[in-house]
C-alpha cells in the first residue's frame, strides 16, 4: 500500500483551501481521518485584518534586519541565518512554514498561546537566530513532506535531507 | 524606561518599568511576570538593542535591556 501526502492549494487570499494528492510513498497507509480534511479552512495566513494582526506586523517590521524587512515587504516572507544550520525561510502561514533553503525540508513550530501570524513569524525568527536548539528540539519535522515536485518515476525530485551536524557549513552559501 | 513585550492573541501586551523608586511596584510586577512566564516555558529575548548589537536570549531579569520580547512556550505544530 502506498502512503499519500497531500498539499495545500490556493493562493493564500482567503479562499477555502483544499488538499490534493501530491506525493506518494511506498509505505504506510493513509490516515483514516484524511477524507475529512479534503475540505477545510484555516485562518487566512495573509488575512491581515484586525488590530492584532496590524500591530503584530508593525512590530515584526520594526524588529527585522533591513534585508529581512525588504524581503517581507516584497514577498511577505523573509530568511534567517541559523548558526551551524544554514539559511531558512519563514513563510506567512501557520504550519510547516519554516523552510530549510538548503534541502527543502519544512519545520513546524507554533506557540502554545495563539498569536497573530506576524508574531508567530517573529517568535520563529527570534528562536532560530538566538535559540535554535530549542526550536529544533520541539519543531515537528515530517521528513516525507518535501518542498519539491514529482519526478517521472513517481519519486520526489529533491532528495530527503540528510541533516547536517552542528557547525557544518551550508551547502548553498549566502 | 524599559519594557516587556509579551506576545499574545492581542498582538502583544506591554509592561513599562524602570529602576527608579517611583516605578518600584511596576518593576516588581514585571519581574514576577517575567519569572512566572519563563518558569512556564516562555523564552525572553533582548531586542532592538542599538549600536548594532544582535538580539539575545535572556533568562535574568536584571540583565534586561530597553526592550524584551517574551515568546510563549512553543511546540511542534
Amino acid at each position: 500500500m502506498r502512503g499519500l501526502v497531500q498539499r495545500l492549494t490556493g493562493h493564500g487570499e482567503g479562499e477555502t483551501r483544499t488538499l490534493e494528492p501530491w506525493l506518494t510513498f511506498p509505505w504506510g497507509t493513509p490516515h483514516p481521518a484524511e477524507p475529512a480534511l479534503l475540505n477545510w479552512s484555516e485562518p487566512n495566513a495573509l488575512d491581515g485584518s484586525g488590530a492584532a494582526e496590524a500591530r503584530a506586523r508593525t512590530l515584526l517590521l520594526r524588529l527585522l534586519a533591513p534585508d529581512q524587512r525588504e524581503e517581507l515587504e516584497r514577498r511577505d516572507c523573509f530568511t534567517v541565518s541559523v548558526p551551524g544550520r544554514g539559511r531558512f525561510a519563514i513563510l506567512p502561514r501557520r504550519t510547516l512554514n519554516v523552510l530549510d533553503l538548503d534541502n527543502g525540508e519544512c519545520y513546524c513550530c507554533i506557540t502554545a498561546v495563539e498569536v497573530p501570524l506576524w508574531d508567530l513569524m517573529l517568535a520563529q525568527k527570534l528562536l532560530l537566530e538566538n535559540d535554535p536548539e530549542q526550536f529544533f528540539a520541539v519543531a515537528n519535522h515530517p521528513s516525507e513532506f518535501l518542498f519539491g515536485s514529482m519526478g517521472r518515476n513517481g519519486t520526489a525530485r529533491r532528495q530527503r535531507g540528510m541533516g547536517r551536524p552542528p557547525g557544518a557549513a551550508p551547502r548553498i552559501p549566502g | 524606561m524599559k519594557l516587556l513585550r509579551i506576545l499574545d492573541s492581542s498582538g502583544d501586551r506591554v509592561i513599562h518599568f524602570d529602576d527608579t523608586e517611583a516605578k518600584a511596584q511596576a518593576r516588581a510586577q514585571a519581574q514576577a511576570l517575567f519569572t512566572r512566564m519563563l518558569a512556564s516555558g516562555s523564552t525572553a529575548f533582548k531586542v532592538n538593542r542599538g549600536e548594532g548589537r544582535p538580539d539575545e536570549k535572556v533568562n535574568d531579569f536584571s540583565a534586561l535591556d530597553q526592550e524584551t520580547i517574551i515568546v510563549p512556550r512553543v511546540g511542534g505544530g
